[in-house]
């Protein structure tokens, strides 16, 4: 069998897998919240982001253990069906308050990304971490994780074991965030909105993001998500910035700065379908029952993609460069942690953006 | 990075997610897949 066959053969079949798996959560879902429900807990506490990383985790030995994980591996695209997700979700959501929203996010995109950043930078630089390395990890901390790594590493050609091992620090880091934030947050009395504004502060992927706000609500679930999208949108800016920087210092070549096109080229495009189905419904060209079958469909493709994060979880590429990385992150994610609590009861309490 | 090229595919998702994610607005608008039965949207209602 040819390579291009085997990939295509195992993109179906880890589609199938995935939406078998997902409906194995949706039965399990409705199966827990019935047994809760039964013994006179209405809010189920295992909601089904939990039920679907689990899920998925427990697949992701199975195939690992039966060397089978590679071969599915083309099918199973988190980002994919977490940007559908988030596209459909739209349809429930009003434009206005999306701006509203959106304003507060990008105010505190601001105050995070350039904190978070240079106090990355200046710690990776106190525990002498190549540049390259430094780079990539200070964008996935400050902005959105996987993304932000892939086109940091673009702009300053990290390498791509790089890439891998900031990309797994950022999975293996945002998992336990998903579940501790919504419960710290109710530990604290946090409102929806603020504590949605927190997640989307900090949480590195946005699907663990979309996850913590499912977690502690429908209002936080959306707060979270509009606000990690802000966020996302500065991921051409920080691209070009560094861009610019690595090849004027660190390269000393001046004569090859590069194009602000890479501010576009970088931007994630599927914010622009998640505005325009929001438009759709807020003008009314979708009808009441249509937003209902939307908002439906949008938690399928949560439910995948949050068992994707599971079924993808590798740590094998955390021993590659030892500790002084490790620490270098995780320090940074507390930092950020603290100063988004306080940017979102800030911006999104006290101001009431 | 030794392959940006490798890094592709994950970029295009974003153009892909669009259109399925319009693609599925313009079927449900169309009235084609509120009818599907369980177990598309029992579940999650």
């Amino acid at each position: 069998m040819t390579k291009s066959k085997r990939v295509v053969i195992g993109l179906i079949v880890g589609l199938v897998l995935v939406g078998a798996l997902t409906l194995l959560v949706a039965e399990f879902d409705t199966a827990i919240a019935k047994w809760f429900a039964g013994r006179g807990v209405t809010q189920n506490p295992l909601e089904y982001p939990l039920i679907a990383v689990a899920l998925g985790l427990i697949a992701n030995a199975l195939l690992r253990g039966t060397k089978t994980h590679a071969f599915v591996q083309p099918g199973i695209r988190t980002e994919l069906f977490l940007k559908v997700g988030l596209v459909l979700m739209a349809a429930g959501l009003n434009i206005n308050v999306i701006m509203k929203q959106g304003a507060g996010g990008l105010l505190q995109a601001l105050v995070l990304v350039t904190s978070v950043f240079f106090f990355t930078w200046w710690l990776a630089t106190r525990f002498k971490l190549p540049p390259q390395l430094t780079a990539v990890m200070a964008c996935a901390v400050s902005i959105c994780g996987v993304s932000a790594a892939i086109a940091a590493a673009g702009a300053v050609l990290a390498k791509k074991k790089e890439v891998t091992y900031v990309t797994a620090l950022v999975i293996v880091t945002a998992l336990p965030l998903m579940v501790l934030m919504p419960w710290i947050a109710r530990a604290i009395g946090l409102s929806e909105t603020v504590a949605g504004a927190w997640f989307g502060g900090n949480i590195d992927t946005t699907a663990a993001v979309v996850g913590a706000g499912t977690l502690y609500g429908e209002t936080a679930q959306q707060v979270a998500s509009v606000v990690k999208m802000s966020q996302n949108a500065l991921i051409g800016v920080a691209a070009f910035l560094l861009a610019m920087y690595f090849v004027v210092k660190v390269e000393r070549k001046p004569s090859e700065r590069p194009s602000a096109i890479v501010i576009w080229q970088r931007f994630p495009k599927f914010i622009l379908g998640f505005v325009l189905v929001s438009i759709l419904a807020s003008t009314g060209v979708l009808s009441g029952n249509a937003v209902t079958v939307l908002k439906a469909l949008s938690k399928w493709a949560f439910a995948a993609a949050f068992l994707s994060i599971g079924l993808e979880l590798s740590v094998r590429e955390l021993g590659a460069m030892g500790w002084r990385p490790v620490a270098v992150y995780l320090s940074a994610t507390v930092f950020n942690t603290a100063l988004a609590l306080g940017a979102a009861w800030v911006i999104f309490g006290a101001l009431g953006l | 990075m030794s392959d940006p090229r490798r890094m592709l595919p994950k970029l295009n998702e974003d153009w892909l997610s669009v259109l399925v994610g319009l693609l599925v607005v313009l079927l449900v608008a169309l009235g084609g897949l509120a009818k599907v039965p369980w177990p598309l949207f029992g579940w999650f209602k």
